[in-house]
């Protein structure tokens, strides 16, 4: 009890923190600004955030963490407006939205449909932040029974989960995690000072930097794709009234609660993202709705059913980040990177060493969950218009601020070009059906699982009995064999299923 | 290319690149293992694990897709087509502003991508491209340079 009295005093003592004028300022822009991101289709939270790391480098920590946040909540919120009012999920997190929400509006109700797509993502958003302040001491007090066997797991169990839940084949997954792992090894070994795969490149010896990774990574596919595809979408012009009706939220508490619940957990498990958050609320709601058949024909309970959950998603996912440095998304894998950057370590010690930042995070949450409902609803209004902003006006732009973010981290061109490079790898990865969210983790993770593995190894005088002997290990080794039996399992499956469906017309006459 | 044959391809070119990095952590840990640490300890040692999961990871990708062996390999998209493409026009566009911008002052470069993208891309009249791209240019230097003090290339 003692304890619980003391985080409430902590975090409302961070919450005033926040709570100064130039914060505000920096989180309702940035909310704004994630909104319109997330809007505009081809855009996404991802790929603002990715881009703000390297433009926000140089500001103070809370101040950046503001902004960030800020960009995330907006960006994952934002989808949902175009997948209301053009049909197109400006995000993938929104892209369960877009049926129920789409339909509501064709009726006529897009205002209605706004606006409780609107207020169910603030309630999700709140919920995901009060998961993150009940969980995260939890998680991380066992987390601080971690040696060097255990973060090496941490840090393998992190690649494997994400690549099997990131891309519909584990191989694929696997493969883009062991690739970001090999990318971490590039540069000057930090326990012997020694230059690793560097090929004599000297600008190499520091390592990948992260922020030109990330933004060749997620931006530079999404731009090209963009481009490459341009077409102009039907905005649905028309938006009434757009404030939410106190007994709507009445009448969808019990979908709200089950889907926020749904939403945060699935946030915590690594990899799996706010599209798939929303799509399994979306599925559960329907099954427990008292009224399954208004599913598809524009039901109010499914758009709730979505929208709590993918924003639920986001406290979830900041859950692992912050106790044990594993992203549970693509958009936390970033921030992960950036709180690197600013020299705020996510892990068991953050309660101990900087407990400030995490009180600050979930404060940052609530506010930016008041902006954007307020934001969200006042930007029903322009948001038709802004909608149709061309690719071919909107991408160049984004392409210019790619490279002033990737420069901005250190003022070196070998920046620009490695994030080049990395966005033509992006590309060609995605047309193979890999993504960038296992690189990143990789590269992320990698530093962490190559220390720790050598340095466990040379305790143990080169012995795995630790794997079995040490009990969090032997969970976590059964844990990452059961994620990579369990894929295998369905891949076999699938392979089975897929052949003999390729077979069948032969059989036939 | 069909996305089965995509697969083989991209696995024979993880396995050949995963290869050469697996000689060079390999040599790595032959430099310190013995005489200095074990060979656990040395700092080719994770690298070379990983180049080796990769590798085995290419194997089983090609050995999961070894039914796309037959049949015909030539590629069924025209060359004439892979030219007009828009992505590729974005590709050489993106890179030659990249490449151009250690060359040209940051203002340069950027206007001068900014108006080729706009003129490929969205189609419309010079003025029209060129109001866009001095708006954008400058818009970033002021915003970025001057009010966030930030380094521009």
């Amino acid at each position: 009890m003692q304890q619980v009295f003391g985080a409430l005093t902590f975090f409302l003592q961070e919450f005033t923190h926040i709570l100064s004028l130039p914060l505000l300022l920096a989180s309702g822009l940035s909310v704004f600004a994630g909104i319109m991101v997330g809007a505009l289709p081809g855009l996404t939270a991802t790929l603002a955030v990715s881009l703000l790391v390297g433009i926000t480098y140089s500001f103070d920590t809370t101040l950046a963490l503001v902004i960030l946040i800020g960009i995330y909540v907006g960006g994952v919120y934002g989808g949902s407006q175009t997948a209301i009012l053009l049909n197109i999920p400006g995000t993938p997190a929104s892209a369960a939205s877009a049926i129920e929400g789409n339909l509501l509006a064709r009726r006529g109700l897009a205002g209605q449909a706004i606006g409780v797509a609107t207020l169910s993502s603030f309630v999700g958003t709140l919920f995901g932040a009060l998961m993150l302040l009940v969980a995260s001491p939890l998680l991380g007090r066992v987390a601080l029974q971690f040696g060097s066997w255990e973060f090496f797991l941490l840090a393998v169990f992190g690649v494997m989960i994400c690549g099997s839940l990131a891309t519909g084949n584990p191989i694929k997954g696997w493969i883009g995690g062991f690739l970001g792992l090999t990318f971490a090894m590039i540069g000057m070994d930090a326990m012997q000072g020694f230059p690793r795969l560097t090929f004599g490149q000297f600008q190499l010896n520091g390592g990948i930097s992260l922020i030109p990774a990330m933004i060749g990574l997620f931006a530079i596919p999404e731009i090209i794709d963009s481009l490459s595809m341009q077409v102009r979408p039907s905005v649905i012009r028309k938006v009434a009234s757009v404030l939410p009706r106190w007994s709507d939220f009445k009448r969808h508490l019990p979908t709200t609660l089950r889907s926020g619940v749904i939403g945060t957990a699935i946030g915590i498990v690594p990899g799996a993202g706010e599209d798939i958050a929303a799509w399994v609320s979306y599925a559960n709601a329907k099954r427990f709705s008292k009224q399954p058949e208004l599913y598809g024909t524009g039901s109010e309970e499914g758009l709730v059913a979505c929208e709590v959950a993918n924003n639920s998603c986001i406290g979830g996912a900041l859950v692992p980040l912050l106790t044990l440095a594993i992203p549970g998304g693509s958009v936390s894998a970033v921030i992960l990177g950036a709180l690197f950057i600013h020299n705020v370590r996510p892990g068991p010690l953050l309660f101990i060493e900087q407990p400030q930042y995490f009180y600050q995070i979930v404060a940052m949450l609530v506010i930016s969950s008041c902006f954007m409902l307020v934001g969200g609803l006042a930007a029903a209004r322009f948001l038709p218009r802004l909608l149709q902003v061309p690719v071919g006006l909107l991408m160049p732009v984004i392409t210019v601020l790619c490279v002033i973010g990737a420069f901005a981290v250190s003022s070196r061109m070998f920046d620009v070009y490695l994030m080049f490079a990395f966005g033509l790898l992006g590309y060609f990865l995605k047309r193979f059906g890999y993504t960038p969210a296992p690189i990143v983790l990789g590269l992320i993770l990698g530093p962490m699982a190559d220390e720790n593995l050598r340095r466990a190894l040379f305790l143990s005088e080169g012995s795995l009995m630790p794997l079995l002997t040490r009990p969090i290990s032997l969970i976590l080794t059964l844990v990452i064999l059961a994620t990579v039996f369990g894929s295998l399992t369905q891949l076999v499956r699938r392979g089975r299923h897929g052949r003999h469906h390729r077979s069948a017309p032969e059989a036939t006459p | 290319m069909e996305a089965r044959k995509a697969d083989i391809v991209f696995g024979f070119v993880l396995i050949a690149s995963a290869g050469v990095l697996w000689w060079q952590s390999y040599r790595i840990a032959l430099r310190f293992a013995g005489r200095f640490m074990p060979f656990y300890y040395t700092p080719g040692f994770v690298p070379l694990l990983l180049t080796s999961l990769l590798i085995v990871l290419g194997v089983v990708l090609i050995v999961l897709r070894r039914d796309a062996f037959k049949g015909s390999w030539v590629p069924r998209t025209r060359i004439r087509d892979v030219l007009l493409a828009r992505g590729l026009w974005a590709v050489l566009l993106i890179g030659g502003y990249v490449m151009l911008l250690p060359r040209l002052h940051f203002l340069a470069a950027t206007a001068a991508f900014l108006f080729l993208s706009t003129m490929v891309f969205h189609r419309r009249h010079v003025l029209a491209a060129a109001l866009v791209t001095i708006v954008t240019t400058l818009s970033a230097y002021l915003v970025f340079a001057r009010i966030f003090i930030i380094s521009l290339p």
